[in-house]
C-alpha cells in the first residue's frame, strides 16, 4: 500500500484530469514490479521536467519515508521518454549492491546506456513519499494563463516570466508576482 | 501466448544483451553444452534471439524459418524437450537434418518463463550422443528459471519509461487545464482557482467536451474580459 501522503498528492494530481488519471495505478504497478524483481527494493523517485521551462515535478513512491540508514544502495538513470520530456528515475534498496546487475544490463543497452547511469550506496537525506513541485508547476501555469488573457502569445508569456525572474529571483516568485497583480 | 502485461515488460531492446548473457552462462554452467541459444517471443514486435556460436545460430535459424522444432515446441507447450538426433523421433525433420549437419547430436530446449508465463526458450546443443542426463536436465530447468527472471530487469527499466510517459502526458494535460484556469481568473478578475475551475467545467459541459479539450480551446482563443 502506498503511503497516505503520496495517495493524497496523487489525488490532487488527478484533480484537473476529470478522474482520468492513470498515474496512481502506473506508479503503484512499477513499485510492485520493482519489488518482485528486487525483494530488497524500498521505492523509487521519478523526476519529470517538461521542456517548456516549467518547474520539475518529482514523484517518490514508497510505503513510508526512507531514512539514510535504511537505504543501502540505489541506481539512477535517464529514461528515454518522448514528447520533449526529460525524465530520470532513482530506485532505492535496503541491501548493498542490489542494483549492480541492473546497472550492467543498462550499460549494455542501446536504449538506456551507457551514459547517465549512477550506482549509489544510499541516500544522504531522508526520502519522503509524495509528489514534489506540483504546486509550483500549477502556479506557473496559472500565471501563463493570465498572461495569455492579456493578449500575449505563449512564447511572449514565457519571455515575460523569464524577465520577471531577473527581478524576483525564481520562476515561482515571478509567477506569484503575476498572480498577485493580474487584476490590478 | 504471452499476456499484454508481460509483453509490456519485454519491450526494451536491452533484451538483446540479457539473452546473450543467459545463453553464454548456460553454455558455461550446464554440463555437456557445446552451443546455446536463447529466444524471447514478443508479440507483435517479433522475436529476439541470441546465440553463443554459429552452431546454435544456424540451427535456430532453420527452426524459426520453418516454424517447427523443439525450441518452439518448448515455448508453445511450456514443457522441456529432449531430442536425441540418433533415435527414431522424427517430429521435426528439417530441423533435425540441419542440426545433424551442424554437428549437434542432442538438443535440450527449456522454456524461459517470466512470472510463470512462457516467454521463449533456452536451447542447448551438445555434440555428444545421448547427452543431458536427468540430473543435467534438472540443472538446466533450475537454471532457466533465474535466467528468465533476470530478463525482468529489463522489464523494470522499460516499465519505468512507461510510467514516466503516463505521468508526463498527464502533466501536459494538467498544464493546459491550469493555463485555461489562469485565463479565466484574469478574464473574470477573480483569483479563485476553484471558481475558475467551476467556470471551465460549465464551459466544457456547454461545449460538450471533456475538461482538457475545453481547456485547449480556451487557451487557443482566450475570451475577452467578462462584463
Amino acid at each position: 500500500m502506498l503511503s497516505p501522503d503520496l495517495l493524497a498528492d496523487l489525488s490532487d494530481w488527478g484533480l484537473h484530469l476529470h478522474e482520468r488519471s492513470f498515474t496512481q495505478l502506473s506508479v503503484d504497478m512499477l513499485l510492485r514490479d520493482l519489488r518482485r524483481t528486487v525483494p530488497s527494493a524500498l521505492g523509487y523517485t521519478l523526476v519529470l521536467g517538461l521542456a517548456s521551462g516549467l518547474p520539475e515535478v518529482s514523484i517518490t513512491v514508497a510505503h513510508a519515508r526512507l531514512t539514510p540508514d535504511q537505504v543501502l544502495s540505489s541506481i539512477a538513470f535517464d529514461l528515454p521518454v518522448a514528447h520533449g520530456v526529460v525524465a530520470r528515475v532513482t530506485f532505492y534498496a535496503g541491501l548493498e549492491c542490489a542494483f549492480d546487475r541492473l546497472g550492467d544490463l543498462l550499460v549494455a543497452s542501446a536504449t538506456f546506456g551507457p551514459g547517465g547511469i549512477e550506482l549509489g550506496r544510499g541516500v544522504r537525506e531522508t526520502v519522503e513519499p509524495g509528489v514534489q513541485g506540483l504546486a509550483d508547476y500549477s502556479r506557473v501555469n496559472y500565471a501563463v494563463g493570465v498572461l495569455l488573457a492579456r493578449g500575449k502569445s505563449f512564447d511572449q508569456a514565457h519571455a515575460h516570466l523569464r524577465h520577471l525572474v531577473e527581478q524576483h529571483g525564481s520562476l515561482e516568485a515571478a509567477a506569484e508576482h503575476v498572480l498577485l497583480t493580474f487584476n490590478a | 501466448m504471452t499476456s499484454t502485461y508481460i509483453e509490456s515488460l519485454l519491450k526494451g531492446v536491452a533484451l538483446d544483451a540479457a539473452l546473450l548473457d543467459v545463453a553464454l552462462s548456460a553454455e558455461q554452467e550446464v554440463d555437456e553444452v557445446h552451443s546455446a541459444g536463447a529466444v524471447v517471443e514478443r508479440e507483435p514486435d517479433g522475436r529476439v534471439l541470441a546465440s553463443t556460436s554459429t552452431l546454435a545460430a544456424e540451427v535456430d535459424g532453420v527452426q524459426y524459418r520453418s516454424g517447427q522444432g523443439p525450441c518452439l515446441h518448448a515455448y508453445r507447450t511450456n514443457r522441456v524437450v529432449l531430442l536425441d538426433l540418433g533415435d527414431d523421433d522424427r517430429r521435426w525433420p528439417t530441423f533435425q537434418a540441419a542440426a545433424l549437419a551442424a554437428g549437434a547430436h542432442t538438443v535440450l530446449s527449456v522454456p524461459l518463463r517470466l512470472d510463470d508465463v512462457p516467454i521463449g526458450s533456452l536451447n542447448l546443443y551438445s555434440r555428444s550422443r545421448g547427452a543431458f542426463s536427468t540430473k543435467v536436465i534438472r540443472t538446466a530447468e533450475l537454471y532457466a528459471r533465474p535466467a528468465a527472471l533476470r530478463l525482468s530487469w529489463c522489464g523494470v527499466a522499460v516499465h519505468a519509461v512507461d510510467t514516466a510517459e503516463v505521468a508526463a502526458l498527464e502533466l501536459q494535460d494538467r498544464a493546459v487545464v491550469e493555463r485555461a484556469l489562469g485565463v479565466l481568473m484574469a478574464v473574470h478578475a477573480d483569483p479563485s482557482v476553484e471558481r475558475a475551475r467551476l467556470r471551465l467545467e460549465q464551459a466544457a459541459a456547454g461545449m460538450g467536451l471533456d475538461l482538457p479539450l475545453a481547456a485547449a480551446r480556451v487557451v487557443a482563443a482566450p475570451p475577452g474580459p467578462a462584463g
